[in-house]
């Protein structure tokens, strides 16, 4: 028997020794960590009955002196009482999850335990025990004592069991399990006591449940942080390989729940202060959108501290704003990290696992910190991938809408450049000018016929519009600035058929002119002929009335002259010759001398002597003069004046006709040299004019390459000037 | 004096009858070309007064028509005289006066009486010949002959040849071309002298491009160059 006690002894020895250096390692891993000193007071405990075990039984096998037997005896008790109440402690720390509240009344019903049987240990005297003649010592515990500790270690081990899935690794349970099994022995069987197996399986399951810690503190850690560098780098290749925002999310959340072992993660955005779960793995898609009040939910709570939070159980410790739908009842451990790049806070990114699931570590939460910036600027990366996509996608969709517009019109389009060579054409413009880009547009001989006046009303108005005849038919060119790059676009208007239709306007409004001058001719003839031979014959009332017929007859007559001379000026046919307009002045002041003085009207002649000769059309210009002199008779009221004006400059000559009529009020001065224009408020005296004689004054002025404006204030006077120009 | 009338629109015929019978003249109307040209054969009147558009036959073609026959002045009356060349074409189909619609019937008249008196005037006045072995010009018998071919010279462009002879080597301006040819009161007619001296050259020069018998002054007139005898 004494070779079974050595082994024991031994074995004892050894897994004290182990056990202890192993509690060493843990505690200069983490000495703060709850576990770790939790398990450090349980295997202190251990070794305190490893080592009264190892006391007693050594004095008792070499037959040293009782007292010495004894205080090993006490020492074993003592650390007994201790492993047994450390061991529930530890296991209920390591299982972990329960209340707090739970975990203070058991840490200090266990206190309490542990002190009252210290006190009863120390109060007591001399344990009792017996030494067997092979040196094996035989002891019993005290009975009540024994049942507090087969309480303790019982719950021990009921919790072990029911529990068994919280624990970090299955030798941590074997070896607590070990642990409450030798202290059974122990406790229970006398016999196997005295062989001392409980203790040594005990001290066995310690050393185990040693390594199992240890393992998990730290050769897990420290092999783990490899693993963790290439997750992160996994995360980092997983979310860099596409740009597109919504896979990127997609491969983040995945990664991270993957990572930390977790069965579910979701990332949110932040939008406008709120946080919008923007994608998840392993939830439900469902929830994609699912967006939280400003502030709310522990994402909202993470956004805000721009910190990592980890909850071992979601149901008991959160108690604001569920994360999502229905959090409280699926989440178990979770952990949120906040993504934030360059102080902006872009989302959350949150892991969780179920209620029955494991808790996440600190290890764990600093993963996820590590993965969390890497995610953000993913996201920031693609966010602004996505905008300039869209842009460039709208940029790609209004150039094509440009150029399918610009390609559908029938309207020819060309631009230039500052150097007049052709950059762009339109389909239309490369059949009617098939010119290829870069070419100067030059050769195409399509530029206005004044380069210098097209340039200047460019520079002034941004526009130059002029007409252009290609392939027999005639377009309207407007020419515009180019913005950037500098340059010209001009836009072609076909507008042969709008010439042919103002050439069919002209041709039917002579042809109507000219109809309506025979029965005009007929009417008139025979009224000259019906008072050349009765109108002597006829009262004073008919005459009168006879005269009416005449004078309207002489209207329609004037209407008709005057749409055809006014056709015909615009048409362009002038007769140029000599005319000495000194003397065509004269002559047509004259005509008007009987007509102003039956009114009551002074004609003043300021018509300077020796006025030169000009080039000009002696109809016409008789026809625009005597149309200026006659309006203002018209509307000059009687004693009024009429002044007809005309003197030299070096280049042209400038007659004014000036009145002290009426005037015409200035927002019709614009307006009075318009076709059938008449301002109202002379409609009764206009009644009998045509709205055709200052067109034509125009026209014939115009056709003389001259200018024609006027001035006039109401009530006081209307002043028409024309200028010609004089030949050098 | 005999007058014929042709227009197709009947108020006018009738208005302008009346007018030239109170006037003392013995008048015929016709209603379109055809009945005019029938008619004109029929009483061989001293002058015609002629539409331009007209049924059946127009102005234009009656004028032709008696102008192969006959040098009686003739007067184009027309709604439809649009620019200086269509006036110019009626006087080139040998037209003596021209006048737009609607016309004073004074003025109308007045025209009538100066365009018999141009054509009456013979060259009784003066017993002045011209042979220079081209041209030769009897102005009192109004003989006229290029070549020995004796060429026939409307009223009008014979009176425009004899003012020119009398005045030969001196320029003659317009107006008083228009004065002596046509009468005071077509000095505004400006073109007259110019379609007159080409019709008149067409008849007489050898080449009427480059005429050397009657010669414009740029801007002033006109002169005749008597050409040496051969």
């Amino acid at each position: 028997m004494s070779g079974w006690n050595t082994l024991t002894l031994l074995v004892n020895g050894s897994a004290t020794v182990l056990a202890l250096v192993m509690l060493v390692l843990i505690l200069w891993q983490d000495s703060r960590s709850r576990t770790n000193l939790t398990f450090a007071a349980f295997i202190l405990m251990a070794v305190v009955w490893s080592v009264g075990t190892l006391l007693s039984r050594i004095s008792a096998y070499v037959g040293g002196p009782n007292a010495l037997t004894g205080l090993g005896i006490r020492l074993l008790e003592v650390g007994f009482t201790g492993a047994c109440l450390g061991l529930y402690m530890f296991a209920l720390t390591a299982t972990g999850g329960q209340r707090r509240i739970i975990t203070q009344i058991a840490a200090t019903g266990a206190a309490f335990a542990f002190v009252y049987q210290i006190g009863l240990i120390m109060a007591s005297g001399l344990p009792e025990f017996a030494i067997r003649e092979d040196g094996t010592l035989v002891f019993t515990f005290n009975p009540l004592s024994a049942l507090l500790y087969i309480t303790f270690t019982g719950a021990t081990l009921l919790l072990l069991a029911q529990r068994r899935r919280k624990l970090p690794s299955m030798a941590l349970f074997w070896g607590l399990t070990g642990y409450g099994v030798g202290l059974l022995i122990e406790l229970i069987s006398p016999e196997l006591r005295s062989r001392a197996v409980g203790v040594n399986l005990s001290a066995l399951a310690a050393l185990l449940s040693s390594y199992a810690v240890m393992r998990a503190q730290i050769i897990e850690p420290l092999s783990g942080r490899a693993a963790q560098l290439q997750a992160v780098r996994d995360v980092g290749l997983a979310i860099t390989s596409s740009l597109r925002l919504e896979d990127v999310l997609d491969t983040i959340a995945g990664q991270a729940a993957q990572i930390l072992k977790a069965s579910g993660a979701a990332i949110y955005l932040n939008q406008q202060g709120s946080l919008e779960l923007a994608a998840e793995y392993n939830m439900t898609p469902a929830f994609r959108g699912y967006t939280l009040p400003p502030g709310e939910g522990l994402v909202g709570k993470v956004a805000g501290l721009r910190q990592a939070i980890r909850l071992d159980d979601y149901r008991r410790e959160w108690t604001g704003y569920p994360d999502v739908p229905y959090a409280k009842d699926g989440f178990g451990s979770v952990v949120a990290a906040p993504l934030v790049v360059d102080q902006d806070v872009m989302g959350v990114l949150l892991v969780a696992e179920g209620p029955a699931g494991k808790r996440f570590t600190r290890d764990d939460v600093q993963l996820l910190e590590l993965i969390g910036p890497q995610a953000a600027v993913a996201i920031s990366n693609s966010r602004r991938y996505e905008t300039e996509r869209t842009l460039a996608a709208e940029l790609s969709v209004t150039s094509q809408r440009l150029d399918a517009v610009l390609a559908s019109t029938d309207n020819p389009v060309i631009a230039l450049n500052h150097r007049l060579e052709v950059i762009f054409a339109n389909r239309a413009a490369g059949r009617l000018i098939p010119l290829p880009e870069g070419t100067p547009i030059r050769a195409a001989n399509v530029l206005p016929p004044s380069g210098l006046r097209a340039r200047r009303a460019l520079r002034t108005g941004g526009a130059y519009t002029y007409e252009l005849t290609l392939k027999e038919r005639t377009y309207l060119c407007h020419v515009s600035l180019l913005g950037e790059p500098r340059g010209y676009v001009a836009v072609l208007n076909d507008i042969s058929q709008l010439k042919e239709l103002d050439r069919l306007k002209t041709q039917m409004i002579q042809m109507t002119s000219h109809q309506l001058k025979n029965p005009l001719f007929g009417a008139m003839s025979t009224m000259e002929n019906l008072r050349a031979d009765f109108g002597a014959d006829l009262s004073e009332a008919v005459n009168a009335d006879l005269e009416t017929i005449w004078t309207e007859l002489r209207r329609m007559e004037r209407i008709i002259t005057n749409i055809l001379n006014l056709e015909r000026v615009q048409t362009g046919t002038v007769a140029l010759e000599e005319v000495a307009i000194g003397a065509l002045l004269e002559t047509t002041l004259r005509d008007f001398t009987s007509q102003a003085e039956r009114k009551g009207l002074h004609l003043v002649n300021e018509i300077a002597p020796d006025l030169p000769v000009i080039q000009g059309d002696r109809h016409y210009l008789t026809q625009a003069f005597a149309n200026l002199i006659e309006n203002a008779v018209k509307f000059t009221p009687a004693e009024g004046q009429i002044t007809v004006r005309a003197t030299p400059t070096p280049d042209a000559l400038i007659v004014a006709v000036a009145d002290t009529g009426i005037g015409i009020p200035p927002e019709a001065l614009s307006r009075v040299f318009e076709r059938f224009f008449r301002v109202q408020q002379r409609a009764a005296e206009a009644g009998r004019g045509s709205g055709l004689g200052l067109s034509l004054v125009r026209a014939v002025v115009e056709a003389h390459h001259g200018r024609v404006w006027v001035e006039s204030k109401v009530g006081a006077g209307t002043t028409f000037f024309v200028a010609l120009p004089i030949p050098r | 004096m005999k007058i014929l009338v042709v227009d197709d629109e009947q108020p006018i015929r009738e208005s302008l009858g009346r007018k030239l019978r109170r006037e003392g003249y013995t008048v015929y109307t016709a209603g379109n070309g055809l009945e005019g040209l029938k008619l004109f054969h029929a009483e061989r009147p001293d002058l015609l007064v002629i539409d331009i558009v007209m049924p059946e036959m127009d102005g234009l073609t009656v004028c032709q028509r008696v102008r192969e026959v006959a040098e009686t002045p003739i007067m184009m009356l027309s709604a439809n005289a649009i620019t200086e060349e269509d006036v110019i074409r009626g006087l080139n189909e040998g037209a003596d006066e021209y006048l737009y619609k609607p016309v004073r019937l004074e003025e109308f008249a007045a025209r009538v009486k100066a365009l018999l008196r141009r054509a009456q005037m013979s060259g009784t006045e003066d017993e002045m010949t011209y042979n220079d072995g081209h041209l030769s010009v009897d102005l009192r018998r109004r003989h006229v002959y290029v070549n020995g071919t004796r060429v026939h010279l409307t009223p009008t462009e014979f009176k425009l040849l004899a003012v020119l002879m009398e005045n030969a080597g001196r320029v003659v301006t317009q107006r008083e071309l228009l004065e002596q040819v046509w009468g005071q009161e077509y000095v505004e007619d400006i073109y007259y002298p110019r379609v007159y001296i080409s019709q008149l050259r067409r008849k007489i020069e050898p080449d009427a491009a480059n005429p050397t018998y009657i010669l414009t002054e740029h801007r002033v007139g006109y002169r005749f160059e008597k050409q040496a005898t051969p």
